[in-house]
């Protein structure tokens, strides 16, 4: 449904006379199915938001191109067409309390998004969507929930009018960046559940982007796992999960806490420093840390590359 | 020190920023001063080159590792750490936690490890206290609470958390949301969101029961079982 080509985002860093080129997202083609949930995972600073932001239009690729349903983006013409984009990828934000227009009703954050985007709906037909989505992402009584102002709400109800919103424009795929990131522990399950069941019920695909892996796991159909700007793995959720292949991803997993482990320090030590993604040199740039790491690292990018069983990966050694 | 990574002033090196600390707290002469900040940068695995970096020259790790060694300054008793490594991923979190175990073992100070993750304790503390609603729900080993959680409440976070390893079941969270701070249910504070509630839980407030050496806030336990 959605495929990217090369899609590369960079950002000039720097005063006039040492400007530098920050690499924020270099080369990335993902593709999202229909009905899909694909979770986007790395470290903080690995580009996931960048992709996010790309996707939504708030950034123009550097170079590269995304086709949604077959169209390249970069050919939209018009604010109609752009409208109808966004309507079809809403995003759903991170910090739910800064998010919503705390001057005006749930109501208003929700319908507003409607008379934008669907000039079909009438007045009532409006407010019929409203009480949809918000029974939909389970903000019951309806009737009772719109007339709220967002200070009223806790904030995992306010992730959820996030979804209403996103809902109510009768979505394809909602690019979901750190939904529960914000949340307290405890209500996070329940808004992830309700991204599962979003699916189930609406046929929504989600992008969810995270640096929580064991949510990525609990959640996605796939995994795609970012580093300094490259994605690095893709495949099943429980194939790269349970049997990594880029070293990076290994490190990755073995670095979750896990309380049903069995207990005793983590043994390997993970040294080293997080990538340069300012001017970086050709090369693997997970190489500075990676321990199986041989002479062509240094000048080729590894290219992401299919293993048998589906999975792609970007690294000269995996196998 | 703080959570965030944005504790240290930007505008000073980290070399003025302990020196600030020292004169604060003791009457060091500059000399020893310097020697004590190199020898506290060392112990967190920093190069002491970097006394003469400003913050924004320093990784998000490296930023949290100089907040614990201006913490060593003085040879503290006991480090209060609130979220230390909430900004950090989890591969420089594991490095970090790693460090603070071996010098907390190394020089023998006590650490109060204020967190949200209980999964990242799991492994680093000896006991754990979890708190609900401005009280105390529970205080267990660690390995005990999370091996027999006595408060549902604990019981609900560890059932909270998805798991990176073993059969990837529907997890169910804790229903509900924490309560208003400025308008506390009557009796056991967890009561409205408790699956195992009963009349006399919010009846009256609930004192904490002693089981096994374990402290817990729930009627289910009054017996000490």
């Amino acid at each position: 449904m959605l495929r990217t080509e090369g899609l590369t985002r960079h950002f000039r860093v720097g005063k006039l006379l040492s400007r530098q080129t920050l690499h924020a997202v270099d080369d990335v083609d993902l593709t999202i199915g229909s009905g899909e949930i694909v979770a986007l995972v790395g470290e903080s600073g690995s580009g996931k938001s960048t992709i996010a932001r790309l996707l939504a239009l708030v950034y123009r690729p550097t170079r590269g191109e995304i086709w949604f349903e077959g169209r390249p983006l970069s050919r939209l013409r018009g604010r109609r067409s752009r409208l109808a984009y966004s309507a079809a990828v809403p995003m759903v934000f991170q910090d739910p309390y800064s998010s919503i227009n705390p001057a005006y009703r749930i109501s208003h954050a929700i319908v507003r998004g409607m008379k934008l985007h669907r000039g079909d709906l009438s007045g009532s037909g409006r407010g019929a969507e409203l009480n949809r989505v918000l029974e939909e992402v389970g903000l019951v009584p309806a009737s009772y929930t719109q007339r709220r102002f967002p200070y009223e709400l806790s904030g995992g109800q306010r992730q959820r009018v996030g979804f209403a919103q996103a809902l109510a424009l009768r979505p394809k795929l909602i690019v979901a960046d750190e939904p529960v990131s914000m949340l307290d522990v405890s209500i996070r399950i329940g808004v992830l559940n309700l991204m599962g069941e979003l699916r189930e019920r609406e046929g929504v695909s989600f992008l969810y982007i995270t640096h929580d892996v064991a949510s990525a796991r609990y959640l996605a159909d796939r995994v795609l796992v970012m580093y300094a700007g490259h994605l690095v793995e893709e495949g099943a959720t429980e194939d790269v999960l349970q049997r990594p292949k880029h070293p990076y991803t290994q490190l990755l997993v073995s670095a979750v806490p896990d309380p049903r482990a069995e207990l005793g320090l983590a043994d390997a030590r993970d040294v080293g420093e997080p990538p340069k993604v300012v001017d970086p040199k050709p090369g693997c740039r997970f190489r500075p840390r990676c321990p199986f790491a041989v002479a062509e690292c240094e000048t080729v990018t590894p290219a992401l590359r299919e293993l048998s069983d589906g999975r792609r990966v970007a690294c000269h050694v995996a196998e | 020190m703080q959570s965030a990574m944005n504790a240290l002033n930007p505008v000073l090196t980290v070399a003025e920023q302990m020196r600030d600390a020292c004169r604060a707290h003791s009457n060091m002469s500059r000399a020893e001063i310097e020697a004590r900040s190199r020898e506290v940068l060392r112990l967190v695995s920093i190069d002491p080159v970097h006394l003469h970096s400003y913050p924004h020259q320093l990784s998000g790790g490296m930023r949290q590792r100089a907040m614990i060694a201006m913490a060593l300054l003085f040879t503290p008793d006991l480090v209060i750490m609130d979220e230390p490594t909430s900004a950090l991923d989890v591969v420089a979190q594991r490095s970090l936690m790693v460090q603070i175990k071996e010098l907390q073992e190394r020089l023998g100070f006590a650490v109060i490890f204020v967190t949200h993750d209980m999964s990242l304790v799991s492994h680093f503390s000896d006991r754990l206290l979890v708190m609900y609603a401005g009280q105390v729900a529970e205080m267990s080993k660690t390995r005990e609470l999370f091996d027999r959680p006595l408060h549902p409440y604990s019981h609900g976070l560890l059932e909270a958390f998805p798991s990176i390893r073993g059969p990837n079941a529907r997890l169910a969270g804790i229903p509900g949301s924490p309560p208003d701070l400025a308008n506390l249910p009557t009796g056991c504070r967890f009561a409205p969101r408790c699956p195992l509630v009963e009349p006399r839980c919010t009846a009256a407030e609930v004192p904490l029961y002693s089981v096994n050496g374990s402290l817990v806030r729930c009627v289910l336990r009054e017996n000490g079982r």
